[in-house]
């Protein structure tokens, strides 16, 4: 069977005064029912823009240029918007980073959860508020405060809140995007707890974004590492933490403090990500990469299969051998 | 505003020199001016406004009369401008960029750009009996460009043809009022949703799979609107101080035009109450405003 949203080869540019922003290129992943993938990189590196895609909610002057987005059997890219809608929220789901701003501040929490299944159910308004009511449960806050704004909510509760909200129609896949990141640790804990639990009791597909490989690394089955809207390296997530091939996956693994290991302060990956109106030529990391040589700079190496489930885009792999006087760089770590 | 309104009453002849005394003493002139002023207060607060020293009769019942008709010249230019005006602004907020925003924003600017003064007697020579558009176009209509009715009608009462005629001469100078005004509503309104149109929840309602009327009417409107009442409240108590400008231009005799003919005549009395009613009215518009506000935005509260 196939999979429940398969990405193909997604690619997405926003037209800006400044030129063109090659926000996305070529962006392939699977998510299997109930499975969840993480999506990893840097900020500024198409992860949101990804996202937003798959629900087809690009701002005005973007657009998904070539690619195909598979969802459930249906193709979403040639969609016309009206069926989309109905898509939207039924049965693809979003929770967006930082549920402060992602709340209607002038509506009650009650109202905004019930929308969704008022629009999408046909039900009547007391259904869908008891029904909200049931989902606050569900998230752990108290069905009595149906009727709070979302100002009367602390952060960590606007993003339960944002949870419920987002599991209001059962959706088939929820994408996560960013979801504990203004949040402090506890919080974060909980709400990942939560989010874990949720996917196992209603067997959800999920898609987690984040910056942070702590939180993909407990939650997600697979894990995908972008880099300046490119997929550098994915597979699944403990053979990519445990052994990460791609230059750019080992900077980022690199950068994380061992709780356990000697106190140094975790190496950084030098640079900074490069603009996306005028990429680098050749390989994306090159400039920052420390295993870079003459080919990374004049051409662009494949996405290709290391073993089966895992790929990586990378000039050292597989044809290491290649590369004259330099030895397989190998994780330290 | 210095001089002696004594002056402006009685004529400079030394015939009229007791008459003149007795206005100064009438009228309170002769005392100190501290005591002149703790009288004004005390008269103030016990609602004795004063006489004007032109007409001789109480300024309440002058500026009640004047009132009533500058609300109608203002009320019904503030309920054309707000409705025509957030109309605008929220049809080129949605199509930002696009020829429709161009152009609205552009004739907005060079309509709020215009001065007042210079806007209504365009209009009128545009309106005018036999203006140079009548010759080229047959049907051009010819709209009454003073007063409030025409003078046969006097006296006023209050059957379909007065009504008729007063709403004729409403016509020019309300719509003076409004163009003039009308962009500092569109662009603000504008501006105002599409900051809103940018805030992560405009893009959580598009993700509930609602139509982009839904998303406006629901989310996007009820958050644009706060700002719009603040600026709405600031208005209508700015233009009920006083529409002068139309209000001299069309000869509409509200309080824009009484104030004017106050400061020529020196009508200290009447001038007082005029700029007590403009305070009185800016604190009131602004109340409400609040109050508005406190219902529109459950974030704020009174503590």
């Amino acid at each position: 069977m196939a999979a429940l949203l398969e990405v193909r080869d997604l690619t997405i540019e926003f037209t800006t005064k400044a030129g063109i922003v090659h926000a996305v290129e070529g962006a392939s992943f699977d998510v299997e029912r109930g499975e969840a993938l993480g999506l990893a990189g840097e900020s500024g590196c198409g992860k949101t823009t990804t996202a937003l895609a798959l629900m087809r909610l690009l701002p005005y002057n973007g657009r998904i240029v070539r690619g195909s987005i598979s969802f459930a059997g249906r193709s979403l890219v040639p969609l016309e918007e009206a069926s989309m809608r109905a898509i939207r929220w039924k049965e693809m789901s979003i929770v967006f980073q930082g549920a402060m701003n992602s709340l209607n501040p002038v509506q009650r929490v009650g109202r905004q959860i019930a929308e969704p299944i008022i629009l999408h159910e046909d039900a009547d308004s007391d259904v869908a508020l008891k029904r909200a009511g049931d989902l606050l449960e569900l998230v752990g806050i108290s069905r009595n405060r149906l009727n709070d704004y979302p100002h009367e909510f602390s952060g960590g509760m606007r993003q339960r809140v944002m949870i419920a909200m987002a599991l209001a129609c059962d959706p088939k896949l929820v994408i996560a995007d960013e979801p504990v990141t203004a949040l402090d640790v506890m919080i974060q804990a909980q709400i990942l707890d939560l989010l874990e639990r949720l996917r196992r009791e209603l067997d959800l597909a999920m898609i987690l974004i984040s910056h942070d490989l702590s939180v993909l690394a407990d939650t997600c089955e697979q894990v995908t590492i972008m880099y300046a809207g490119k997929t550098m390296e994915s597979g699944k997530t403990m053979d990519l933490f445990t052994d990460p091939k791609h230059p750019y996956t080992q900077g980022l693994v690199g950068a994380f403090p061992d709780i356990r290991g000697p106190r140094n302060m975790p190496e950084a990956i030098p640079g900074d990500v490069p603009s996306l109106i005028s990429p680098p030529s050749g390989c994306v990391f090159h400039p920052r990469c420390k295993f870079a040589f003459d080919r990374c700079s004049n051409a662009e190496p494949e996405l290709s299969e290391l073993a089966p489930g895992r790929r990586a885009a990378c000039f050292l792999y597989p044809e290491v051998t290649e590369v004259p006087g330099r030895s397989m760089p190998i994780a330290t770590r | 505003m210095p001089g002696d309104p004594s002056l402006s009453i009685i004529p400079r002849d030394p015939k009229f020199r007791g008459l003149r005394d007795y206005m100064i003493s009438f009228f309170g002139l002769d005392r100190p001016q501290w005591e002149q002023f703790v009288i004004y207060l005390q008269r103030l607060f016990t609602l004795d406004w004063g006489l004007s020293y032109q007409d001789h009769r109480p300024v309440a019942d002058i500026l009640l009369h004047d009132l009533g008709w500058t609300l109608l010249l203002v009320g019904t230019s503030t309920i054309l401008t707000v409705l025509i005006g957030i109309a605008i602004g929220a049809y080129s907020a949605i199509r930002r960029g696009k020829p429709f925003d161009f152009v609205s924003t552009g004739i907005g600017i060079f309509l709020y750009g215009m001065p007042i003064f210079w806007l209504g007697l365009v209009l009128q020579s545009a309106f005018r009996k036999n203006s140079v558009f009548q010759g080229w176009i047959p049907w051009w209509p010819a709209l009454p460009t003073s007063g409030y009715y025409d003078d046969r009608l006097i006296p006023w009462n209050w059957d379909i043809l007065h009504v008729a005629d007063a709403f004729l001469h409403l016509l020019l100078p309300a719509l003076t009022l409004s163009l003039g005004t009308l962009a500092g509503i569109s662009l603000v309104m504008r501006n105002s949703l599409i900051d809103v149109m940018t805030e992560d929840f405009v893009t959580t309602a598009r993700a509930k799979g609602l139509s982009p009327r839904q998303v406006l009417r629901r989310h996007i409107l009820p958050n644009g609107m706060p700002p719009m009442v603040s600026l709405i409240a600031l208005d209508i108590a700015f233009i009920l101080g006083g529409a002068y400008q139309v209000e001299v231009i069309f000869r509409y005799q509200g309080i824009g035009f009484r104030t004017i003919e106050a400061i020529g005549s020196l009508d200290y009395p009447l001038l007082q109450f005029i700029i007590v009613i403009g305070g009185a009215a800016v604190v009131i518009a602004n109340l409400l405003a609040d109050f508005l506000l406190l219902w529109l935005d459950p974030r704020i509260k009174i503590s």
